[in-house]
Protein backbone atom coordinates (compact mmCIF):
# COMPACT_ATOMS: atom_id res chain seq x y z
CA UNK A 1 0.00 0.00 0.00
CA UNK A 2 1.41 3.36 -0.88
CA UNK A 3 1.57 6.10 1.62
CA UNK A 4 0.56 9.50 0.44
CA UNK A 5 1.42 12.34 2.74
CA UNK A 6 -1.33 14.89 2.97
CA UNK A 7 -0.71 17.45 0.27
CA UNK A 8 1.34 20.23 1.75
CA UNK A 9 -1.13 22.50 0.05
CA UNK A 10 -3.82 21.97 2.55
CA UNK A 11 -2.00 20.85 5.62
CA UNK A 12 0.82 22.17 7.64
CA UNK A 13 2.96 19.18 6.96
CA UNK A 14 5.44 17.52 9.20
CA UNK A 15 8.37 15.58 7.94
CA UNK A 16 7.12 12.22 6.76
CA UNK A 17 8.36 9.18 8.65
CA UNK A 18 9.33 6.03 6.77
CA UNK A 19 6.43 4.46 4.94
CA UNK A 20 4.52 1.96 6.98
CA UNK A 21 1.82 -0.37 5.90
CA UNK A 22 -0.16 0.25 9.08
CA UNK A 23 0.04 4.01 8.80
CA UNK A 24 -3.22 5.39 10.20
CA UNK A 25 -5.76 6.89 7.84
CA UNK A 26 -5.92 10.10 9.84
CA UNK A 27 -3.27 11.43 12.15
CA UNK A 28 -3.70 14.57 14.20
CA UNK A 29 -0.97 15.71 16.55
CA UNK A 30 -1.73 18.38 19.13
CA UNK A 31 -4.05 20.25 16.80
CA UNK A 32 -5.17 23.66 17.94
CA UNK A 33 -7.62 25.79 16.07
CA UNK A 34 -8.02 29.29 17.37
CA UNK A 35 -9.53 32.21 15.60
CA UNK A 36 -10.36 35.79 16.32
CA UNK A 37 -13.94 36.77 16.69
CA UNK A 38 -13.79 39.81 14.46
CA UNK A 39 -16.37 42.49 14.75
CA UNK A 40 -17.06 44.95 11.99
CA UNK A 41 -14.33 47.31 13.11
CA UNK A 42 -11.69 44.62 12.80
CA UNK A 43 -12.42 44.44 9.10
CA UNK A 44 -12.05 48.18 8.80
CA UNK A 45 -9.07 49.25 6.77
CA UNK A 46 -8.95 52.79 8.12
CA UNK A 47 -8.93 51.55 11.66
CA UNK A 48 -6.26 48.98 10.87
CA UNK A 49 -4.05 51.69 9.41
CA UNK A 50 -4.64 53.97 12.39
CA UNK A 51 -3.80 51.14 14.74
CA UNK A 52 -0.67 50.43 12.77
CA UNK A 53 0.46 54.05 12.80
CA UNK A 54 -0.18 54.39 16.51
CA UNK A 55 1.75 51.15 17.03
CA UNK A 56 -1.06 49.90 19.14
CA UNK A 57 -2.41 46.46 18.81
CA UNK A 58 -6.10 45.98 18.85
CA UNK A 59 -6.99 42.41 19.43
CA UNK A 60 -10.24 40.66 18.86
CA UNK A 61 -11.51 38.06 21.26
CA UNK A 62 -9.96 34.67 20.67
CA UNK A 63 -12.13 31.60 20.29
CA UNK A 64 -10.58 28.20 20.82
CA UNK A 65 -12.37 25.69 18.63
CA UNK A 66 -9.93 22.82 19.07
CA UNK A 67 -7.60 22.66 22.02
CA UNK A 68 -4.81 20.20 21.45
CA UNK A 69 -6.49 17.27 19.77
CA UNK A 70 -4.27 14.26 19.21
CA UNK A 71 -5.83 11.38 17.33
CA UNK A 72 -4.76 8.33 15.43
CA UNK A 73 -7.49 6.81 13.35
CA UNK A 74 -6.45 3.49 11.80
CA UNK A 75 -7.68 2.70 8.31
CA UNK A 76 -11.01 0.92 8.35
CA UNK A 77 -12.21 2.50 11.60
CA UNK A 78 -15.74 3.70 12.02
CA UNK A 79 -15.63 6.66 14.33
CA UNK A 80 -18.71 8.22 15.84
CA UNK A 81 -18.19 11.82 16.82
CA UNK A 82 -20.50 13.40 19.36
CA UNK A 83 -20.53 16.39 21.63
CA UNK A 84 -22.61 19.45 22.46
CA UNK A 85 -23.13 22.35 20.06
CA UNK A 86 -20.00 24.37 19.66
CA UNK A 87 -17.77 21.60 20.93
CA UNK A 88 -15.68 21.70 17.76
CA UNK A 89 -17.08 18.71 15.81
CA UNK A 90 -17.42 20.53 12.51
CA UNK A 91 -14.05 22.22 12.97
CA UNK A 92 -12.45 18.86 13.61
CA UNK A 93 -13.96 17.44 10.43
CA UNK A 94 -12.84 20.51 8.46
CA UNK A 95 -9.28 20.01 9.74
CA UNK A 96 -9.41 16.30 8.85
CA UNK A 97 -10.65 17.12 5.36
CA UNK A 98 -7.78 19.51 4.79
CA UNK A 99 -9.99 22.54 4.20
CA UNK A 100 -8.85 24.19 7.42
CA UNK A 101 -5.18 24.57 8.27
CA UNK A 102 -4.85 24.33 12.06
CA UNK A 103 -3.35 27.17 14.09
CA UNK A 104 -0.73 24.79 15.37
CA UNK A 105 -0.12 21.08 15.39
CA UNK A 106 0.09 18.77 12.44
CA UNK A 107 -2.26 16.65 10.41
CA UNK A 108 -1.79 13.87 7.97
CA UNK A 109 -4.23 11.79 6.03
CA UNK A 110 -3.75 8.80 3.86
CA UNK A 111 -5.69 8.16 0.68
CA UNK A 112 -8.54 10.11 -0.74
CA UNK A 113 -10.63 12.02 1.75
CA UNK A 114 -14.15 13.08 0.85
CA UNK A 115 -16.16 15.25 3.16
CA UNK A 116 -19.85 15.88 3.35
CA UNK A 117 -19.78 19.03 5.46
CA UNK A 118 -21.74 22.23 5.78
CA UNK A 119 -25.42 22.86 5.29
CA UNK A 120 -27.78 20.80 3.13
CA UNK A 121 -27.31 22.97 0.03
CA UNK A 122 -23.57 23.39 0.41
CA UNK A 123 -21.91 23.44 -2.98
CA UNK A 124 -25.18 23.28 -4.92
CA UNK A 125 -26.08 25.87 -7.54
CA UNK A 126 -29.82 26.49 -7.23
CA UNK A 127 -30.18 27.40 -10.91
CA UNK A 128 -28.69 24.16 -12.14
CA UNK A 129 -30.54 20.87 -12.32
CA UNK A 130 -29.80 18.00 -9.97
CA UNK A 131 -27.95 16.25 -12.79
CA UNK A 132 -25.71 19.24 -13.52
CA UNK A 133 -25.07 19.78 -9.83
CA UNK A 134 -24.08 16.13 -9.40
CA UNK A 135 -21.52 16.50 -12.20
CA UNK A 136 -20.24 19.84 -10.85
CA UNK A 137 -19.88 18.44 -7.34
CA UNK A 138 -17.99 15.43 -8.61
CA UNK A 139 -15.63 17.63 -10.59
CA UNK A 140 -15.04 19.78 -7.55
CA UNK A 141 -14.11 16.66 -5.62
CA UNK A 142 -11.52 15.84 -8.24
CA UNK A 143 -13.38 13.53 -10.61
CA UNK A 144 -13.16 13.96 -14.36
CA UNK A 145 -16.14 15.39 -16.23
CA UNK A 146 -16.45 12.27 -18.40
CA UNK A 147 -16.26 9.93 -15.40
CA UNK A 148 -19.05 11.88 -13.70
CA UNK A 149 -21.21 11.89 -16.83
CA UNK A 150 -20.91 8.11 -16.89
CA UNK A 151 -21.84 7.80 -13.26
CA UNK A 152 -24.65 10.31 -13.17
CA UNK A 153 -27.45 7.87 -14.04
CA UNK A 154 -26.43 5.65 -11.18
CA UNK A 155 -26.49 8.70 -8.89
CA UNK A 156 -29.96 9.56 -10.16
CA UNK A 157 -31.17 6.04 -9.38
CA UNK A 158 -29.75 6.02 -5.92
CA UNK A 159 -31.05 9.46 -5.02
CA UNK A 160 -34.57 8.29 -5.80
CA UNK A 161 -35.33 11.77 -7.11
CA UNK A 162 -36.75 10.38 -10.35
CA UNK A 163 -38.03 13.04 -12.70
CA UNK A 164 -37.03 15.75 -10.24
CA UNK A 165 -33.36 14.93 -10.85
CA UNK A 166 -33.59 17.01 -14.02
CA UNK A 167 -35.33 19.91 -12.33
CA UNK A 168 -33.44 22.95 -11.04
CA UNK A 169 -32.29 22.62 -7.45
CA UNK A 170 -34.13 25.76 -6.32
CA UNK A 171 -37.30 23.68 -6.55
CA UNK A 172 -35.89 21.06 -4.15
CA UNK A 173 -36.83 20.62 -0.52
CA UNK A 174 -34.06 20.38 2.07
CA UNK A 175 -34.38 16.62 2.18
CA UNK A 176 -34.05 16.38 -1.59
CA UNK A 177 -30.89 18.48 -1.49
CA UNK A 178 -29.42 16.16 1.12
CA UNK A 179 -30.33 13.18 -1.05
CA UNK A 180 -28.57 14.72 -4.03
CA UNK A 181 -25.39 15.53 -2.13
CA UNK A 182 -25.20 12.23 -0.30
CA UNK A 183 -25.82 10.21 -3.47
CA UNK A 184 -23.17 12.12 -5.39
CA UNK A 185 -20.46 12.05 -2.76
CA UNK A 186 -20.87 8.39 -1.97
CA UNK A 187 -20.79 7.52 -5.66
CA UNK A 188 -17.19 8.75 -5.80
CA UNK A 189 -14.67 6.31 -4.48
CA UNK A 190 -12.98 7.43 -1.26
CA UNK A 191 -10.67 5.97 1.35
CA UNK A 192 -11.90 8.25 4.10
CA UNK A 193 -15.40 9.61 4.34
CA UNK A 194 -16.25 12.46 6.69
CA UNK A 195 -19.93 13.05 7.26
CA UNK A 196 -21.41 15.89 9.30
CA UNK A 197 -25.00 15.16 10.40
CA UNK A 198 -27.29 15.34 7.42
CA UNK A 199 -29.77 12.54 7.88
CA UNK A 200 -32.21 14.51 9.94
CA UNK A 201 -34.19 15.79 6.99
CA UNK A 202 -34.49 12.76 4.76
CA UNK A 203 -37.26 10.20 5.03
CA UNK A 204 -37.02 6.70 6.46
CA UNK A 205 -36.92 5.03 3.06
CA UNK A 206 -33.86 7.00 1.95
CA UNK A 207 -32.19 6.73 5.33
CA UNK A 208 -32.34 2.97 5.02
CA UNK A 209 -30.64 3.02 1.64
CA UNK A 210 -28.11 5.59 2.84
CA UNK A 211 -27.30 3.35 5.79
CA UNK A 212 -26.83 0.42 3.43
CA UNK A 213 -24.47 2.45 1.29
CA UNK A 214 -22.43 3.53 4.29
CA UNK A 215 -22.25 -0.10 5.38
CA UNK A 216 -21.01 -1.03 1.90
CA UNK A 217 -18.36 1.65 2.18
CA UNK A 218 -16.90 0.51 5.45
CA UNK A 219 -17.27 -3.15 4.58
CA UNK A 220 -14.74 -2.37 1.84
CA UNK A 221 -12.41 -1.15 4.61
CA UNK A 222 -13.15 2.52 4.12
CA UNK A 223 -12.60 4.81 7.08
CA UNK A 224 -15.69 6.62 8.28
CA UNK A 225 -15.98 9.57 10.63
CA UNK A 226 -19.58 10.38 11.32
CA UNK A 227 -20.62 13.35 13.40
CA UNK A 228 -24.10 13.44 14.80
CA UNK A 229 -26.26 14.17 17.80
CA UNK A 230 -28.24 11.04 17.02
CA UNK A 231 -26.89 8.36 19.34
CA UNK A 232 -28.83 5.68 17.50
CA UNK A 233 -27.27 6.61 14.18
CA UNK A 234 -23.78 6.58 15.66
CA UNK A 235 -24.38 3.22 17.33
CA UNK A 236 -25.64 1.80 14.05
CA UNK A 237 -22.57 2.72 12.00
CA UNK A 238 -19.67 3.18 14.34
CA UNK A 239 -17.53 0.91 16.43
CA UNK A 240 -15.51 3.58 18.18
CA UNK A 241 -16.75 6.77 19.72
CA UNK A 242 -15.18 10.10 20.31
CA UNK A 243 -16.74 12.75 22.41
CA UNK A 244 -15.65 16.33 22.00
CA UNK A 245 -16.24 18.91 24.68
CA UNK A 246 -14.85 22.42 24.57
CA UNK A 247 -12.49 21.51 21.77
CA UNK A 248 -10.96 18.56 23.54
CA UNK A 249 -11.45 14.85 23.21
CA UNK A 250 -13.04 13.43 26.31
CA UNK A 251 -13.57 9.78 27.11
CA UNK A 252 -16.69 8.54 25.37
CA UNK A 253 -19.51 7.66 27.68
CA UNK B 1 4.56 13.69 18.12
CA UNK B 2 4.69 16.86 20.14
CA UNK B 3 8.32 17.28 19.22
CA UNK B 4 7.49 17.57 15.55
CA UNK B 5 5.27 20.55 16.18
CA UNK B 6 6.53 23.87 14.96
CA UNK B 7 7.80 25.78 17.97
CA UNK B 8 5.25 28.54 18.11
CA UNK B 9 7.46 30.98 19.96
CA UNK B 10 9.73 30.89 16.93
CA UNK B 11 6.87 32.15 14.86
CA UNK B 12 6.30 34.99 17.30
CA UNK B 13 9.82 36.14 17.15
CA UNK B 14 9.62 36.16 13.39
CA UNK B 15 6.55 38.30 13.52
CA UNK B 16 7.92 40.97 15.79
CA UNK B 17 11.13 41.02 13.79
CA UNK B 18 9.34 41.67 10.53
CA UNK B 19 7.56 44.68 11.95
CA UNK B 20 6.82 47.28 9.38
CA UNK B 21 4.13 48.07 6.90
CA UNK B 22 3.79 44.51 5.69
CA UNK B 23 3.65 43.01 9.15
CA UNK B 24 1.14 45.62 10.19
CA UNK B 25 -1.04 44.96 7.17
CA UNK B 26 -2.15 41.85 8.92
CA UNK B 27 -3.41 43.19 12.17
CA UNK B 28 -3.78 39.59 13.15
CA UNK B 29 -0.15 39.65 14.20
CA UNK B 30 0.27 38.28 17.65
CA UNK B 31 1.57 40.58 20.29
CA UNK B 32 4.47 39.54 22.42
CA UNK B 33 3.28 37.38 25.20
CA UNK B 34 0.96 35.65 22.80
CA UNK B 35 -2.09 34.62 24.68
CA UNK B 36 -4.47 37.46 25.34
CA UNK B 37 -7.78 36.04 26.30
CA UNK B 38 -9.75 33.18 25.06
CA UNK B 39 -13.43 32.81 24.54
CA UNK B 40 -15.40 30.75 26.93
CA UNK B 41 -16.52 27.66 25.19
CA UNK B 42 -19.71 25.79 25.63
CA UNK B 43 -20.74 25.20 29.20
CA UNK B 44 -18.03 27.50 30.39
CA UNK B 45 -15.24 24.97 30.20
CA UNK B 46 -11.93 26.62 30.92
CA UNK B 47 -9.02 25.75 28.74
CA UNK B 48 -5.38 26.20 29.51
CA UNK B 49 -3.67 28.47 27.01
CA UNK B 50 -1.50 26.61 24.52
CA UNK B 51 2.26 26.83 24.55
CA UNK B 52 2.64 29.79 22.25
CA UNK B 53 -0.94 30.83 21.68
CA UNK B 54 -0.93 30.47 17.90
CA UNK B 55 -4.06 31.99 16.49
CA UNK B 56 -5.40 31.35 13.02
CA UNK B 57 -3.01 29.57 10.72
CA UNK B 58 0.63 30.54 10.28
CA UNK B 59 1.25 32.51 7.08
CA UNK B 60 1.73 30.32 4.03
CA UNK B 61 5.03 29.95 2.26
CA UNK B 62 5.73 31.11 -1.25
CA UNK B 63 6.50 27.54 -2.26
CA UNK B 64 3.06 26.33 -1.15
CA UNK B 65 1.39 29.28 -2.83
CA UNK B 66 3.07 28.53 -6.12
CA UNK B 67 2.21 24.84 -5.73
CA UNK B 68 -1.42 25.86 -5.20
CA UNK B 69 -1.31 27.98 -8.35
CA UNK B 70 0.32 25.17 -10.28
CA UNK B 71 -2.30 22.65 -9.15
CA UNK B 72 -5.06 25.15 -9.89
CA UNK B 73 -3.81 25.67 -13.43
CA UNK B 74 -3.53 21.94 -13.95
CA UNK B 75 -7.16 21.52 -12.95
CA UNK B 76 -8.26 23.77 -15.79
CA UNK B 77 -10.82 21.37 -17.30
CA UNK B 78 -12.61 21.36 -13.94
CA UNK B 79 -12.88 25.09 -13.36
CA UNK B 80 -13.45 25.81 -17.01
CA UNK B 81 -16.48 23.54 -17.00
CA UNK B 82 -17.70 24.94 -13.66
CA UNK B 83 -17.36 28.47 -15.00
CA UNK B 84 -19.28 27.50 -18.08
CA UNK B 85 -22.05 25.93 -15.98
CA UNK B 86 -22.20 28.96 -13.71
CA UNK B 87 -22.40 31.38 -16.62
CA UNK B 88 -25.11 29.29 -18.22
CA UNK B 89 -27.12 29.11 -15.02
CA UNK B 90 -26.74 32.86 -14.54
CA UNK B 91 -28.67 33.36 -17.77
CA UNK B 92 -30.76 30.23 -17.54
CA UNK B 93 -34.12 31.93 -17.50
CA UNK B 94 -33.30 34.39 -20.27
CA UNK B 95 -33.74 33.92 -23.98
CA UNK B 96 -30.41 35.30 -25.22
CA UNK B 97 -28.18 33.97 -22.45
CA UNK B 98 -24.69 35.50 -22.28
CA UNK B 99 -25.44 37.27 -25.56
CA UNK B 100 -27.45 39.68 -23.46
CA UNK B 101 -24.24 41.39 -22.38
CA UNK B 102 -23.18 41.59 -26.02
CA UNK B 103 -26.45 43.27 -26.87
CA UNK B 104 -25.89 45.72 -24.02
CA UNK B 105 -22.43 46.48 -25.40
CA UNK B 106 -23.83 47.19 -28.85
CA UNK B 107 -26.49 49.48 -27.43
CA UNK B 108 -23.98 51.30 -25.26
CA UNK B 109 -21.45 51.79 -28.04
CA UNK B 110 -24.17 52.95 -30.43
CA UNK B 111 -25.57 55.36 -27.85
CA UNK B 112 -22.20 56.81 -26.96
CA UNK B 113 -21.22 57.17 -30.61
CA UNK B 114 -24.45 58.97 -31.38
CA UNK B 115 -24.08 61.28 -28.39
CA UNK B 116 -20.49 62.27 -29.05
CA UNK B 117 -20.93 62.25 -32.80
CA UNK B 118 -23.58 64.94 -32.47
CA UNK B 119 -22.08 66.80 -29.51
CA UNK B 120 -18.54 67.08 -30.78
CA UNK B 121 -19.02 66.40 -34.49
CA UNK B 122 -16.83 63.33 -34.28
CA UNK B 123 -16.10 61.44 -37.47
CA UNK B 124 -18.10 58.27 -36.87
CA UNK B 125 -15.99 56.11 -39.17
CA UNK B 126 -13.08 56.43 -36.74
CA UNK B 127 -15.00 57.16 -33.56
CA UNK B 128 -17.22 54.06 -33.56
CA UNK B 129 -14.28 51.59 -33.87
CA UNK B 130 -12.45 53.61 -31.22
CA UNK B 131 -15.30 53.40 -28.72
CA UNK B 132 -16.22 49.79 -29.57
CA UNK B 133 -12.71 48.41 -29.08
CA UNK B 134 -12.14 50.57 -26.01
CA UNK B 135 -15.40 49.81 -24.28
CA UNK B 136 -15.33 46.07 -24.86
CA UNK B 137 -11.74 45.73 -23.62
CA UNK B 138 -12.57 47.98 -20.67
CA UNK B 139 -15.57 45.80 -19.75
CA UNK B 140 -13.34 42.73 -19.85
CA UNK B 141 -10.75 44.29 -17.55
CA UNK B 142 -13.29 45.75 -15.14
CA UNK B 143 -15.03 42.37 -15.01
CA UNK B 144 -11.80 40.81 -13.79
CA UNK B 145 -11.17 43.65 -11.35
CA UNK B 146 -14.57 43.53 -9.65
CA UNK B 147 -14.76 39.75 -9.97
CA UNK B 148 -11.30 39.42 -8.49
CA UNK B 149 -12.37 41.52 -5.52
CA UNK B 150 -15.20 39.14 -4.66
CA UNK B 151 -13.83 35.80 -5.87
CA UNK B 152 -12.79 34.58 -2.43
CA UNK B 153 -15.66 36.15 -0.46
CA UNK B 154 -18.28 34.67 -2.79
CA UNK B 155 -16.93 31.17 -2.31
CA UNK B 156 -16.58 31.33 1.45
CA UNK B 157 -18.70 28.29 2.18
CA UNK B 158 -16.81 26.12 -0.31
CA UNK B 159 -13.43 27.30 0.95
CA UNK B 160 -14.31 26.49 4.55
CA UNK B 161 -15.61 23.00 3.82
CA UNK B 162 -13.92 21.63 0.71
CA UNK B 163 -10.17 21.16 0.44
CA UNK B 164 -8.32 21.92 -2.77
CA UNK B 165 -6.32 24.67 -4.44
CA UNK B 166 -7.71 28.13 -3.73
CA UNK B 167 -6.25 29.57 -6.92
CA UNK B 168 -9.19 28.11 -8.83
CA UNK B 169 -11.35 31.00 -7.60
CA UNK B 170 -9.30 33.82 -9.21
CA UNK B 171 -8.87 31.52 -12.21
CA UNK B 172 -12.61 31.08 -12.52
CA UNK B 173 -13.09 34.85 -12.42
CA UNK B 174 -10.66 35.26 -15.29
CA UNK B 175 -12.34 32.45 -17.21
CA UNK B 176 -15.79 33.91 -16.67
CA UNK B 177 -14.81 37.42 -17.83
CA UNK B 178 -12.91 35.98 -20.77
CA UNK B 179 -15.81 33.82 -21.95
CA UNK B 180 -17.96 36.93 -21.81
CA UNK B 181 -15.31 38.86 -23.73
CA UNK B 182 -15.23 36.14 -26.39
CA UNK B 183 -18.92 36.82 -27.01
CA UNK B 184 -18.36 40.58 -27.13
CA UNK B 185 -15.33 40.25 -29.42
CA UNK B 186 -17.73 39.56 -32.27
CA UNK B 187 -18.84 43.19 -31.99
CA UNK B 188 -15.25 44.29 -32.50
CA UNK B 189 -14.91 42.06 -35.55
CA UNK B 190 -18.17 43.42 -36.95
CA UNK B 191 -17.15 47.04 -36.38
CA UNK B 192 -13.67 46.58 -37.84
CA UNK B 193 -15.17 45.00 -40.95
CA UNK B 194 -18.11 47.39 -41.26
CA UNK B 195 -15.98 50.53 -40.91
CA UNK B 196 -13.23 49.12 -43.08
CA UNK B 197 -10.46 49.76 -40.54
CA UNK B 198 -7.06 49.28 -42.24
CA UNK B 199 -5.72 46.55 -39.94
CA UNK B 200 -2.39 45.00 -40.87
CA UNK B 201 0.51 43.03 -39.53
CA UNK B 202 0.38 44.97 -36.29
CA UNK B 203 -2.56 42.69 -35.41
CA UNK B 204 0.15 40.40 -34.09
CA UNK B 205 0.18 42.67 -31.04
CA UNK B 206 -3.35 41.59 -30.25
CA UNK B 207 -2.51 38.18 -28.72
CA UNK B 208 0.20 39.93 -26.68
CA UNK B 209 -2.34 42.42 -25.39
CA UNK B 210 -4.85 39.68 -24.56
CA UNK B 211 -2.13 37.72 -22.78
CA UNK B 212 -1.15 40.73 -20.68
CA UNK B 213 -4.77 41.43 -19.80
CA UNK B 214 -5.42 37.83 -18.74
CA UNK B 215 -2.23 37.65 -16.65
CA UNK B 216 -3.11 40.92 -14.93
CA UNK B 217 -6.65 39.70 -14.34
CA UNK B 218 -5.35 36.61 -12.57
CA UNK B 219 -2.73 38.54 -10.60
CA UNK B 220 -5.25 41.07 -9.37
CA UNK B 221 -7.59 38.31 -8.22
CA UNK B 222 -4.72 36.69 -6.35
CA UNK B 223 -4.07 39.72 -4.16
CA UNK B 224 -7.32 41.64 -4.27
CA UNK B 225 -9.48 38.59 -3.50
CA UNK B 226 -7.77 37.85 -0.15
CA UNK B 227 -7.40 41.56 0.67
CA UNK B 228 -11.15 42.05 0.30
CA UNK B 229 -11.72 39.21 2.75
CA UNK B 230 -9.42 40.71 5.35
CA UNK B 231 -10.59 44.30 4.92
CA UNK B 232 -14.20 44.46 3.95
CA UNK B 233 -14.00 48.16 3.06
CA UNK B 234 -11.70 47.41 0.14
CA UNK B 235 -14.53 45.79 -1.80
CA UNK B 236 -16.60 48.96 -1.44
CA UNK B 237 -13.67 51.09 -2.56
CA UNK B 238 -13.25 48.90 -5.64
CA UNK B 239 -16.93 49.19 -6.50
CA UNK B 240 -16.82 52.97 -6.46
CA UNK B 241 -13.48 53.05 -8.21
CA UNK B 242 -14.66 50.75 -10.99
CA UNK B 243 -17.50 53.13 -11.76
CA UNK B 244 -15.33 56.21 -11.96
CA UNK B 245 -12.46 54.48 -13.79
CA UNK B 246 -14.57 54.56 -16.92
CA UNK B 247 -13.98 58.30 -17.15
CA UNK B 248 -10.29 58.13 -16.31
CA UNK B 249 -9.47 55.59 -18.98
CA UNK B 250 -9.39 56.75 -22.61
CA UNK B 251 -12.39 54.62 -23.55
CA UNK B 252 -14.49 57.23 -25.30
CA UNK B 253 -12.35 60.36 -25.30
CA UNK B 254 -9.31 61.04 -27.41
CA UNK B 255 -6.42 62.89 -25.85
CA UNK B 256 -5.70 65.74 -28.20
CA UNK B 257 -4.46 69.18 -27.22
CA UNK B 258 -3.57 67.97 -23.75
CA UNK B 259 -0.26 68.59 -22.04
CA UNK B 260 1.69 65.68 -20.63
CA UNK B 261 0.83 66.91 -17.16
CA UNK B 262 -2.90 67.03 -17.86
CA UNK B 263 -2.74 63.59 -19.40
CA UNK B 264 -0.93 62.21 -16.38
CA UNK B 265 -3.62 63.54 -14.06
CA UNK B 266 -6.39 62.32 -16.29
CA UNK B 267 -5.29 58.80 -17.15
CA UNK B 268 -1.54 58.39 -16.83
CA UNK B 269 -1.81 57.01 -13.30
CA UNK B 270 -4.31 54.40 -14.39
CA UNK B 271 -2.79 51.01 -15.33
CA UNK B 272 -5.84 50.21 -17.46
CA UNK B 273 -4.84 53.05 -19.81
CA UNK B 274 -1.71 51.26 -20.92
CA UNK B 275 -3.25 47.82 -21.31
CA UNK B 276 -6.11 49.36 -23.23
CA UNK B 277 -3.73 51.10 -25.62
CA UNK B 278 -1.82 47.89 -26.30
CA UNK B 279 -5.10 46.17 -27.05
CA UNK B 280 -6.65 48.91 -29.13
CA UNK B 281 -3.78 50.15 -31.30
CA UNK B 282 -3.52 47.07 -33.55
CA UNK B 283 -7.29 46.98 -34.02
CA UNK B 284 -7.26 50.54 -35.30
CA UNK B 285 -4.48 49.86 -37.75
CA UNK B 286 -1.56 51.11 -35.65
CA UNK B 287 0.99 49.74 -33.21
CA UNK B 288 1.36 50.47 -29.51
CA UNK B 289 4.29 52.72 -28.68
CA UNK B 290 7.38 51.24 -27.04
CA UNK B 291 6.67 53.34 -23.98
CA UNK B 292 3.14 51.96 -23.60
CA UNK B 293 4.39 48.42 -24.14
CA UNK B 294 7.17 48.82 -21.61
CA UNK B 295 4.85 50.27 -18.96
CA UNK B 296 2.35 47.48 -19.56
CA UNK B 297 4.94 44.76 -19.17
CA UNK B 298 6.43 46.44 -16.08
CA UNK B 299 3.02 46.81 -14.42
CA UNK B 300 2.21 43.20 -15.22
CA UNK B 301 5.40 42.03 -13.54
CA UNK B 302 4.70 44.08 -10.41
CA UNK B 303 1.13 42.86 -10.33
CA UNK B 304 2.20 39.21 -10.64
CA UNK B 305 4.79 39.55 -7.90
CA UNK B 306 2.29 41.22 -5.59
CA UNK B 307 -0.38 38.65 -6.43
CA UNK B 308 1.76 35.57 -5.89
CA UNK B 309 3.25 36.96 -2.69
CA UNK B 310 0.02 38.06 -1.02
CA UNK B 311 -1.91 34.99 -2.13
CA UNK B 312 0.78 32.63 -0.83
CA UNK B 313 0.93 34.44 2.45
CA UNK B 314 -2.79 34.62 3.17
CA UNK B 315 -3.88 31.29 1.66
CA UNK B 316 -4.00 29.19 4.87
CA UNK B 317 -5.74 32.02 6.75
CA UNK B 318 -8.57 32.70 4.36
CA UNK B 319 -10.76 30.01 5.92
CA UNK B 320 -10.41 31.84 9.25
CA UNK B 321 -11.21 35.26 7.84
CA UNK B 322 -14.27 34.28 5.88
Amino acid sequence: MTFAAAPSLTHSSISAPPTQADEPAILLADVWVQYRLRHAHHYNLKRALATMLARRSEQAEVITALAGVTLQIPAGSRIGLSGPNGAGKSTLLAVMSGALVPSSGSTRTRGRVLALLGGPNEGLDPEQTGRENAISLGIRYGEGGAAMAERVDQIADFSGLGRRFDHPVYSYSTGMQVRLRFSTITAIGADVLLVDEGFGTTDAEFNERAAARLAEFYAASGTLVLSSHDEGLLAQHCDQFLRLAAGQVTPAS
Amino acid sequence: MAGSQLPTHERHRGMTASRGVLAALRTSSITRGGWRRHGELDHGAEIAPPGGGAIEAPPGSLREGIADLHLGLRQWPAWWLLTWYALRSQYRRTYLGPWWITVQQVIFVAGLSLLFGVLFQQDLSTFVPYVATGYIAFTWMIGMLTGGATCILDNGAAIRTAPGPLSIYPLRTVASATIQFAHDALVIVAVVVAFDVPVGLSLLYLPVACGLIVINGLAIGLWLGPLCVRYRDVGQIITSLARVLFFFTPVFWVATNLTVGQLAVLSGWNPLTYLLQVFRAPLLGGSPSTFVLAVSVGLTLLNVILGVWYFSRTRPRLAYWL
